[in-house]
């Protein structure tokens, strides 16, 4: 469960965030859309702990970002927008450090699997990370954010650079995932593909989440619509 | 679950620097030129050793045959003093290639040590010498500072950086995981070197190898430290600077005010605060002060005319022939107490000042700690200005001794009357000679060298004090994005 | 479009910086310079007052036994320090500029060091040459090191290979700016040390400028090469870094070591050796053998006989002290001979590596160097000689001193008459300059 109590950021003078008031369940994927610089990347930094909110506060499961920045952690899993890691690890080495970081410790079979779920060929598992393609390596991400077994996700821009046959594998994880009862927040550009797997969708204009709408009640081109609209 | 991900952050930093086979070539480079320079300061020790062994064998054998003679003469022939480095000069020459070689004892008369290595080569010289504890102190360095300018920032400009920190890596255990991988690499430097160093040193037979581990085991923990210091430079810098170009810069930069600009700024300012005078003001003094209180070779001075009387009236004789001690050898004898004590006020009030201006370089070592590990590897290794000194204490005691016995001698043996002309001198027999023992030279021990550095050694404490403030400090302010 | 090329250059706060710091470490070695010329013009100002009381002093003592009174007094020679010398201060500072001998034996006399704190001198000299050739090649490769490489990370080379046709003159005109302003640096400094230390403007002056202009063409061509090869900002930093360490630390020391290992010089332990041995024995042997040997050298002094019984005389006794020097006169050779070898040795050195090549150049030409040392060494032996035997036909006659005019015994001056070879100097830089130069264009040629 995540939620967000009017959390606002300021950068000397220019406004990031502008009361932000956001709630989702367990269960709930909730895609953010809006323009560069809208503040969607700003509001999942402040959520992972990376950067501190101006005033307000977050809470990841009911504990406080602000008082417990190092204990949410352990509730949540991150993909970025690109994702680079280490090129001189393989594929499975990457996710073997990065879980054993998390405080997972998996056999090669088990991590081997867990790539295998993100639809990376097993071809590819032991070749450097350094020769993979930008859909290559996302998978890798996302694998990352799998083995961490947290609650909470939060994805930025996941799909961008992505064909549409990863996309296609993505959306179906993420789905998964939802129905396994995860709080899912993703920030995204992509319209069409948030409103297929979305269960709400925010618009942010200069800050503000001006829009929280249940996707169902629209088709894309309507959610397109309302998108250009508000912005 | 912390101390785990330390851990894990150590090894992957210490993994990722051994695996890359640039890394492994420079190390093995480092360490060949180190054993070079073992290798040769070792036959340059040993070939100086065994040279000094037969200049000294040989002067003594002259001192003790030569035939008999007037102790004066003695005192003039004098005694030459050769000075031994530290076996340990082999791996940190310090100040030896500046330190004169040989002293010439004689009466009357202090002289300087005098050819020096540095006084016989050129320019070349003042580039540097060419030793492990350079290479050690100034080219490891900048080995640190090109393996690990992008550790952080690297890392930022990667976004891995926020992935370790969400995947439950806190900034304190990045920071340190990386400063202690990078640590630990750099003793690849180090560690090799210290065997062959005590192994060379122990062949050279002019100390016990119980000194040579003693000293060793102060240098290798300073050394460690000072490497500890420059990872956590390199790391505290990368994390703070915004890209990889800003950070190596600052880096070079860093580096070049602590091992070129600082040492040679403060070697300015000291030199400007405490000055000293040249050789000819001095002796020029030194020749003022002695003809004030007395001239021993002048019969009709003030002085000595003082004692010449006191001495008739104490035996009730009219003139110095009459006296049955050797009136000239007392004042000789007077004479060089005289003059041996005014320049040796003389001589303290340099001292001193050379003392101020070795203060100044010891307590720049706690805003340098470059400056705190050379002179703690120098007192160390027995190549600093303490060491030194002490050579020339050890040689003006014995040459005192020398021109005092000879006046002794000249006192008891030579009768006080003139010889009528025609006939020799007197002489005293020339077993004599044998009697005076040879020149000793004592090692200055590991103790006292530290004693005299205590400032350098609180300040090498105080740089590894504030390195582990100041990661923690850091930790709370480490930008992840 | 030149003039966007200027703004770039000085619209970057870094090379500001860099400049600004470069102008004050220059300045700072033009006082330190200047420093060490006023102490050296104080101490042989002084040395002249020295010499006339000590005179005064020992005549007042001594007047009638004329062989003690010159056992004592001490006659100086000054090694005249050109005003170039604040700009290199080279061996000054070890070495006396200023040497006080008595007519006894000069071996035992000519190696007598100063006083000097060897921690200090272990340092070095924070002259001006230091700072063009430690300190200037920073600046340069701080300028050159990402003159492609940031273009080529910024992405804007590609944009410039579309925009122009000869991106080489593009290149060529950046470094040529920097070029320019790093020169008028050094000419300011120079300037400014011209007219703070009073230089006069006399050839060895000019060949000094010459030398260090082509010291910094030689550091923009060799960044000029580097650049070439289009690798990463760090990659060149790094190489040019550590050519900068290869050729002002590891070449010189290295090669230095090796020079000391050839030609060890324990001549100078042996020449003490033999002098004393030469010297003292002489007491404890015959007369008529030692006098014999010392009307050899100087016929004329034949005339003076010593007799076999007598217990001290001042003719036997100063023709043992010289013969003390001819004994160890081979020695003493040898030890001057391996010193210039040494020297020698250096200078091969430095046509293959113009860091030493122009510190070796600044100390010849200020006469702060190894063979201005080895040229006053020979000018105080002629001295010495020269006053003893101005003094040896009064001393042996056994005359008062005030038969000899005293006024005329001042501080004496040795001046080394010795020129600079302006093609030695001169045609290593353009030998490397033109090397790198012609591997650099081969390079650019790619680059397009």
């Amino acid at each position: 469960m995540l939620k967000t109590i009017n959390l606002h950021k300021k950068y000397n003078d220019f406004t990031a965030l502008r009361s932000l008031n956001l709630e989702i369940q367990e269960g709930e994927i909730f895609a953010l859309l809006g323009q560069n610089g809208a503040g969607k990347s700003t509001t999942i930094n402040i959520l992972l702990g990376l950067i501190q909110s101006t005033s307000g506060d977050a809470f990841i499961n009911n504990i406080s970002v602000k008082k417990e920045p190092q204990k949410i952690k352990k509730h949540l899993a991150y993909i970025p927008e690109t994702v680079l890691l280490y090129p001189n690890l393989t594929g499975i080495e990457n996710l073997d450090f990065f879980s054993k970081i998390a405080g997972f410790t998996y056999s090669k079979k088990e991590l081997s699997e867990l790539l295998q779920r993100t639809g990376l060929q097993e071809a590819a598992h032991d070749k450097l990370l350094g020769g993979y393609s930008k859909g290559m390596r996302q998978k890798v991400g996302i694998a990352i954010a799998l083995a961490k077994d947290a609650k909470v996700l939060l994805l930025d821009e996941p799909t961008s650079g992505l064909d549409p046959i990863a996309t296609a594998e993505f959306t179906e994880i993420i789905r998964e995932l939802g129905e396994e009862g995860r709080t899912i927040l993703m920030a995204t550009h992509d319209i069409f593909n948030a409103a297929s797997v979305a269960t709400n969708i925010g618009i942010m204009r200069q800050g503000e989440l001006v829009q929280n709408v249940p996707s169902k009640a629209f088709s894309a081109e309507e959610l397109q619509e309302l998108y250009l609209k508000t912005i | 679950m912390a101390f785990s991900n330390l851990k894990l952050i150590v090894r992957k930093t210490r993994q990722d620097l051994f695996k890359e086979k640039r890394n492994l070539l420079i190390a093995i480079t480092v360490i060949l030129f180190c054993f070079l320079s073992i290798a040769i300061g070792f036959t340059k020790y040993s070939e100086n050793f065994s040279d000094i062994k037969e200049y000294r064998k040989e002067i003594r054998e002259n001192w003790e045959y030569r035939p008999d003679k007037h102790p004066h003469r003695m005192a003039h022939y004098g005694y030459l003093v050769f000075r031994i480095g530290h076996p340990l000069s082999i791996f940190d020459t310090g100040l030896d290639d500046y330190l004169g070689n040989v002293i010439f004892l004689e009466a009357h008369k202090q002289n300087t040590a005098n050819l020096s290595e540095a006084g016989s080569s050129g320019i070349l010289v003042r580039f540097g010498t060419f030793s492990s504890a350079f290479i050690l102190q100034a080219i490891v360095p900048i080995i640190i500072i090109f393996l690990g300018f992008g550790l952080v920032v690297q890392e930022r400009e990667n976004a891995t950086l926020k992935i370790l920190n969400v995947q439950g890596a806190s900034a304190r255990d990045i920071l340190w995981g990386k400063i202690l991988g990078l640590w630990q690499f750099s003793l690849l430097f180090l560690l090799p070197v210290v065997p062959v160093v005590f192994l060379a040193a122990s062949l050279s037979e002019s100390t016990t190898a119980a000194d040579i581990l003693m000293r060793l085991a102060l240098i290798l923990p300073a050394y460690m430290i000072y490497y500890f210091f420059f990872s956590t430079l390199t790391v505290m810098i990368s994390a703070n600077s915004r890209n990889t170009s800003a950070s190596l810069i600052s880096l070079i930069g860093c580096w070049l005010i602590l091992v070129i600009f600082l040492p040679k700024g403060i070697q300015f300012a000291s030199q400007n605060l405490n000055p000293t005078p040249s050789r000819i003001a001095f002796e020029t003094q030194v020749e003022k002060d002695v003809l004030k209180v007395g001239d021993s070779h002048n019969p009709n001075d003030p002085h000595f005319k003082h004692i010449k009387d006191s001495l008739l009236a104490r035996y009730h004789v009219k003139t110095t022939d009459e006296l049955p001690i050797n009136y000239s050898g007392l004042v000789m004898k007077e004479g060089e107490k005289i003059s041996s004590k005014i320049y040796e006020s003389h001589l303290e009030k340099l001292q001193i000042q050379y003392k101020k201006q070795q203060r100044l370089g010891e307590i720049s070592g706690f805003i340098n700690p470059v400056m705190a590990i050379k002179n703690l590897s120098m007192a160390a290794a027995g190549t600093d200005y303490y060491a030194y000194q002490n050579f020339q204490k050890q040689s003006e005691e014995y040459r005192y001794k020398l021109a005092q016995n000879m006046n002794e001698l000249q006192i008891e043996n030579i009768s006080n009357s003139q010889p009528p002309p025609g006939e020799k001198p007197a002489t005293v027999s020339n077993d004599k000679w044998k009697q005076f023992p040879d020149f000793k030279y004592e090692f200055t021990t590991l103790k006292e060298s530290i004693w005299q550095q205590i400032t350098t050694l609180s300040a090498v404490l105080f740089w590894l004090l504030l390195c582990v403030t100041m990661v923690e400090l850091s930790a709370k302010k480490l930008k992840l994005i | 479009m030149k003039h966007y090329l200027y703004k770039q250059f000085y619209r970057n706060k870094a090379y500001l910086i860099c400049l600004i710091l470069l102008f004050l470490a220059g300045l700072s070695s033009l006082y330190t310079g200047k420093k060490f010329l006023d102490k050296n013009e104080d101490i042989i100002n002084k040395s002249a007052r020295y010499q006339k009381e000590s005179l005064e002093k020992n005549i007042a003592a001594h007047s009638d036994n004329l062989g003690l009174l010159l056992y004592y007094v001490k006659f100086n020679l000054v090694n005249k320090t050109p005003k170039l010398s604040a700009l290199n201060i080279g061996l000054r500072d070890l070495k006396p500029s200023i040497q006080g001998v008595t007519i006894r034996n000069l071996e035992e006399q000519k190696n007598n060091s100063d006083f000097f704190n060897p921690a200090n001198a272990a340092v070095g000299n924070f002259d001006f040459t230091f700072v063009l050739v430690f300190l200037f090649p920073l600046v340069i490769i701080a300028f050159c090191f990402n003159l492609i490489s940031e273009d080529q990370e910024k992405g804007t080379w590609k944009l410039l290979s579309v925009q122009s046709t000869n991106l080489l003159k593009l290149t060529d005109m950046k470094i040529l700016i920097r070029c320019i302003v790093i020169i008028a640096l050094y000419f300011l400094l120079l300037i400014i040390a011209a007219l703070f230390v009073k230089i006069p403007v006399d050839m060895p002056f000019i060949i000094f400028i010459i030398s260090g202009l082509l010291y910094i063409l030689f550091w923009f061509v060799l960044c000029r090469w580097i650049i070439s090869f289009q690798k990463s900002s760090a990659s060149n930093a790094l190489t040019l870094i550590i050519f900068w360490i290869g050729m002002n630390f590891i070449t010189p020391m290295t090669g230095n070591m090796i020079i000391q290992k050839i030609y060890p010089v324990n001549e100078g332990m042996k020449a003490q050796i033999e002098q004393r041995e030469g010297y003292h024995n002489k007491w404890d042997e015959a007369k008529a053998p030692t006098m014999q040997k010392f009307y050899q050298i100087y016929p004329q002094f034949s005339k003076y006989k010593v007799d076999e019984n007598i217990s001290s005389s001042y003719v036997w006794y100063y023709a043992m002290q010289h013969l003390g020097d001819v004994e160890s006169h081979e020695s003493s050779e040898q030890y001057h001979t391996k010193m210039q070898s040494r020297n020698d040795a250096a200078v091969y050195l430095g046509y293959l590596f113009p860091t030493i090549h122009t510190q070796l150049v600044h100390s010849q030409l200020a006469k702060t160097g190894m063979e201005n040392q080895l040229q006053y060494a020979e000018g105080l032996r002629t001295f010495h000689e020269k006053q003893r035997l101005f003094f040896y036909p009064y001393i042996f006659s056994q005359q008062n001193a005030d038969v000899i005019d005293w006024s005329k015994q001042t501080v004496k001056s040795f001046s080394d008459a010795e020129k600079v070879n302006l093609l030695q100097v001169i045609i290593p830089y353009f030998i490397i300059i033109t090397l790198l130069t012609i591997l650099s264009q081969q390079k650019f040629g790619k680059l397009c």
